[in-house]
């Protein structure tokens, strides 16, 4: 009786062990799937092979599997230097929170249609007193009903993966867990949106895209001279 | 307002520091060619001009959607001929409202001037004001449409005109002319450095003609029975008429604070005798802002 409640105890013992052993093998099996991360260097020009300056490049998870991590939100800063936006593109993850300093000498009022973020700052000089949050993922189009020319974009996105090109038109994502996503690039001036698919491995991969911008109209600038006065 | 008061606001408002790129200094080059605004069954004398103009606007922001400015203006003209040299002062205030919040929203304006005109030949110097309602609006990011509506009067400095020249009984100086315009303009931004500027208009009111006289102007002028001998050699008339006038041009953005401008117009009216009139002007204005 003892003898065979010692083999029971033995046996439930070792399906313990067992469990254990087979948890930590699937536990390490995620774990390495996991750590398997590469990178994505990409590159942006028109088709003149100029550089494109402030695109925004994201990477989504395909296949329904949620990304790995949530990008942590920001505190950051759009200002308004001699009556432009400073910067002109801005990429956050969602929850972050933007204020918007005036460092001219004359007044703004800063404002958004958008259905990302619908807001307005009447006029003002120096720093609004409550920053901005955007909460829900798109694209923001600000701009100052004083000066017209103004405008200034910020995309909000909910994917760890993200950055904007540089003055070179480069921008790099570092560590992309892999895995299949779709790269989206977004520019102000894009003529068509551009999504594509693509697997990121543990080994950096490189991407050269050429992308179609439409001209800029509006600069800043006076009135038409007949008019002038009378504006 | 007295001419020497508006000179004396607009020498005084000149120095004044305010909003940035609110100051303007332009270099124009001007040519007319029906500078008199003469009939077309008479002789034509075209002219060339060259224009140095300055100018200072202060704004006074009323609330988020209105403001107030207020320009002074000197422009100084030296035409090749007919002795039309002229320096104008003036002085521009203007309410603005914007009808809402964004870049395509309307905006009206109501705008009051007053300008002093100061000619080489002084007979025809006068003081100018007018009225001007307006309406603006963005319809997308590449045009921009506007539509305003204004009255102007021009009154002559009565004291230059002695009785000796007075050859019929004048509605006042024959100078004195009042009329109504309606103009629907439109800038098209071709890119972010190039723009066109069109507009036509309509003009109603007195039409005052500047010519050499023969027999079909002393005529006409004594059919119209508003004339003056202004000088030895020139005879101004007025008559009640209407012009229309179409304009395009070509703007250029040199850089941030420059623009070469080129301007062609084109106007053509007809007076209660049912003379037809014409002109074209071509202008080449180049204007730094600051």
């Amino acid at each position: 009786m003892y003898i065979h409640a010692i083999k029971m105890s033995e046996s439930k013992s070792n399906q313990s062990m067992r469990l254990k052993s087979q948890l930590c093998f699937l536990v390490a099996i995620l774990v390495s799937a996991h750590s398997i991360a590469g990178d994505l260097k990409i590159s942006i020009n028109t088709q003149k092979n100029q550089p494109i300056e402030s695109v925004v490049v994201t990477l989504e998870r395909l296949g329904g599997i949620q990304q790995s991590t949530s990008p942590a939100p920001l505190n950051i800063e759009i200002k308004q230097i001699d009556r432009e936006f400073v910067p002109a593109v801005t990429v956050i993850p969602v929850g972050s929170l933007v204020s918007f300093p005036n460092q001219d000498d004359i007044l703004h009022h800063v404002y958004s249609f958008s259905k990302a973020k619908t807001f307005d700052l009447p006029l003002y000089k120096g720093i609004p007193n409550e920053p901005i949050e955007f909460d829900i993922a798109g694209v923001a189009t600000l701009g100052c009903n004083i000066h017209d020319w103004m405008s200034a974009y910020v995309v909000i996105v909910d994917t760890p993966y993200y950055q904007k090109t540089n003055q070179l038109g480069e921008a790099q994502l570092t560590n992309v867990s892999a895995g299949e996503y779709e790269l989206v690039l977004w520019h102000p001036r894009q003529k068509k949106s551009y999504r594509e698919t693509i697997t990121i491995g543990d080994q950096s991969t490189t991407k050269k895209i050429e992308l179609r911008l439409k001209p800029s109209f509006r600069s800043k600038r006076q009135n038409s001279n007949s008019n002038r006065r009378y504006q | 307002m007295k001419p020497e008061s508006l000179l004396l606001i607009t020498i005084c408002l000149l120095p004044i520091q305010s909003n940035a790129q609110d100051s303007v200094i332009s270099l124009g080059l001007l040519h007319d060619s029906n500078v008199g605004f003469t009939p077309n069954s008479d002789r034509i004398v075209s002219a060339n001009s060259i224009r140095v103009s300055g100018e200072k606007t202060l704004t006074k922001r009323l609330s988020p959607f209105s403001h107030l400015s207020l320009t002074g203006s000197l422009d100084i003209n030296k035409y090749n001929n007919y002795a039309r040299d002229h320096i104008d002062v003036g002085l521009y205030a203007t309410y603005t409202r914007k009808l809402g919040l964004g870049f395509q929203t309307p905006r009206l304006t109501i705008g009051i001037s007053g300008e002093s005109r100061n000619y080489q030949v002084n007979v025809d110097d006068a003081f100018v004001s007018s009225l001007t309602i307006g309406l603006s609006k963005p319809i997308n990011q590449r045009i921009d449409l506007a539509l305003n509506l204004r009255a102007e009067r021009h009154r002559a400095k009565d004291d230059q005109i002695t009785p000796e020249q007075l050859q019929s009984p004048l509605r006042g100086n024959v100078f004195d002319r009042d009329f109504i315009s309606a103009e629907l303009s439109s800038i098209t931004y071709l890119d972010s450095n190039w723009s066109m500027p069109m507009s036509i208009s309509f003009i109603d009111g007195d039409l005052v003609s500047i010519s050499k006289p023969n027999l079909s102007i002393l005529a006409r002028a004594s059919a119209a029975n508003d004339y003056s001998d202004i000088r030895s050699d020139a005879i101004a008339y007025r008559s009640d008429g209407h012009a229309y006038s179409v304009a395009i041009g070509l703007d250029r953005l040199l850089t941030e604070q420059s623009a070469l401008s080129f301007l062609v117009t084109r106007q053509s009216g007809k007076a209660g005798n049912e003379s037809k009139y014409s002109r074209h002007l071509l202008s080449l204005e180049y204007s730094v802002n600051w």
